[in-house]
């Protein structure tokens, strides 16, 4: 699986009542990114040709008309001011020293990623191996049990064969998975298929390798 | 003469009225383009589209071009074809200025504007793809999310 770097910023617009007249002010915080990968945001203001860089977590840059102050808050004193709309917050990227790192494993929060399934393929077909015939079921019990919930399912093939015939295979084996939802009385317009040919494998192999890893059609949960 | 100017402005009139109509067109079919959904819709959340305002309920599927308003009790949470995700504050106003996202090559480009409020964005595909194409504007200016190659360049001065 593919590591996602997730950045996350708040960004706050308001209009502050200061000696009777109002006053448009702006802030930017640049959150910890949710698997403590580095992260980063830059502003622009109007018709400045510099961005200011936003690097660190709970970096602030505090926007006015005609200023740009940058400084620092705390966990606490965003979630005081934005409330609801910050999410849980992993720790703040941890910088021990070398032999503390080690002694200490560091479990990051998990983010609130969608839910997956994957379904594995026969060589060159759109038949299912035995294996994924099981979760094939448990993918129509999520779907019976989230009436809200839309799938997407997204065919993926291995490195054998032209790119092209690729994405038309990914797409066939997604549209096989999505039409036996369907003909199983899963709700057409709450699943869409999706072919991604060989660009994202599993697993990395040079091209033109049979990997059966890769032929697969994963399900996500949106 | 006072009717060929009559008849001068009625061609202009109509001049600009088919021009505006073929810029609306091309406007509408920009904005068809679908974008994503509102995951969570809590208290009081509209979304304007093509002018109309209507309150709008968790699961709606927004488009380019919508314009999402929370109360001064509502909360809203988006989800972005690209896996990005919005949380919207109370009293809050932004709008999905541009979306795109092929979801078979990834590619696609987002320009979001806070108008007020406060907005959570917790950057997806595109971002992590081509961070450029990643714009959240304000009044005051952009916000983007700088690439992941530069230069850094430290001289002494000849």
């Amino acid at each position: 699986m593919k590591a996602i770097e997730l950045t996350s910023v708040v960004i706050g617009v308001a209009l502050l009542l200061a000696a009777g007249c109002t006053r448009h002010v702006e802030r930017v915080v640049l959150l910890p990114s949710a698997d403590g990968s580095p992260a980063g945001v830059a502003f622009n203001a109007r018709g400045e040709k510099n961005k200011v860089a936003l690097s660190q977590p709970y970096e602030v840059l505090d926007i006015g008309f005609d200023s740009v102050n940058s400084g620092t808050t705390t966990e606490a004193e965003v979630r005081r001011r934005y409330g609801k709309i910050v999410p849980d917050l992993p720790p703040p990227p941890p910088r021990p020293s070398r032999q503390q790192q080690s002694k200490q494993k560091i479990v990051a929060a998990q983010p609130p990623l969608p839910q997956q399934y994957l379904l594995y393929f026969v060589h060159g077909k759109t038949d299912l191996t035995r294996e994924s015939q099981a979760v094939f079921e448990s993918v129509k019990d999520h779907i019976a049990a989230t009436p809200t919930a839309t799938f997407v399912v997204v065919g993926h093939t291995d490195r054998v064969g032209s790119q092209q015939r690729n994405d038309a295979l990914s797409l066939r084996r997604a549209q096989f998975v999505r039409a036996r939802l369907i003909a199983e009385g899963m709700p057409k317009d709450r699943i869409e298929a999706v072919g991604r040919g060989e660009r994202e494998p599993l697993i990395q192999t040079a091209d033109e390798v049979a990997e059966p890893r890769n032929r697969r059609v994963e399900i996500r949960v949106r | 003469m006072l009717n060929i100017a009559a008849m001068m402005r009625q061609r202009k009139l109509a001049g600009a009225l088919m021009a505006a109509s073929l810029w609306l067109m091309s406007a509408q079919a920009w904005s068809q383009e679908e974008a994503g959904k509102l995951e969570i819709a809590s208290g009081s959340v509209s979304v304007t589209r093509s002018n109309q305002t209507r309150p709008a309920q968790a699961g709606m599927q927004l488009r380019s071009g919508d314009r999402i308003t929370t109360g001064s009790n509502g909360y809203a949470e988006i989800t972005l074809l690209d896996e990005t995700v919005l949380a919207m504050g109370p009293n809050s106003r932004m709008r999905i200025s541009r979306f795109r996202f092929d979801p078979v090559t990834s590619a696609g480009s987002m320009l979001l504007t806070v108008i007020k409020g406060a907005l959570r964005v917790t950057t997806g595909v595109i971002a992590q793809r081509t961070p450029e194409a990643v714009q959240i504007r304000t009044m005051l200016g952009t916000v983007g999310i700088p690439g992941k190659q530069f230069i850094v360049e430290s001289r002494e001065s000849d």
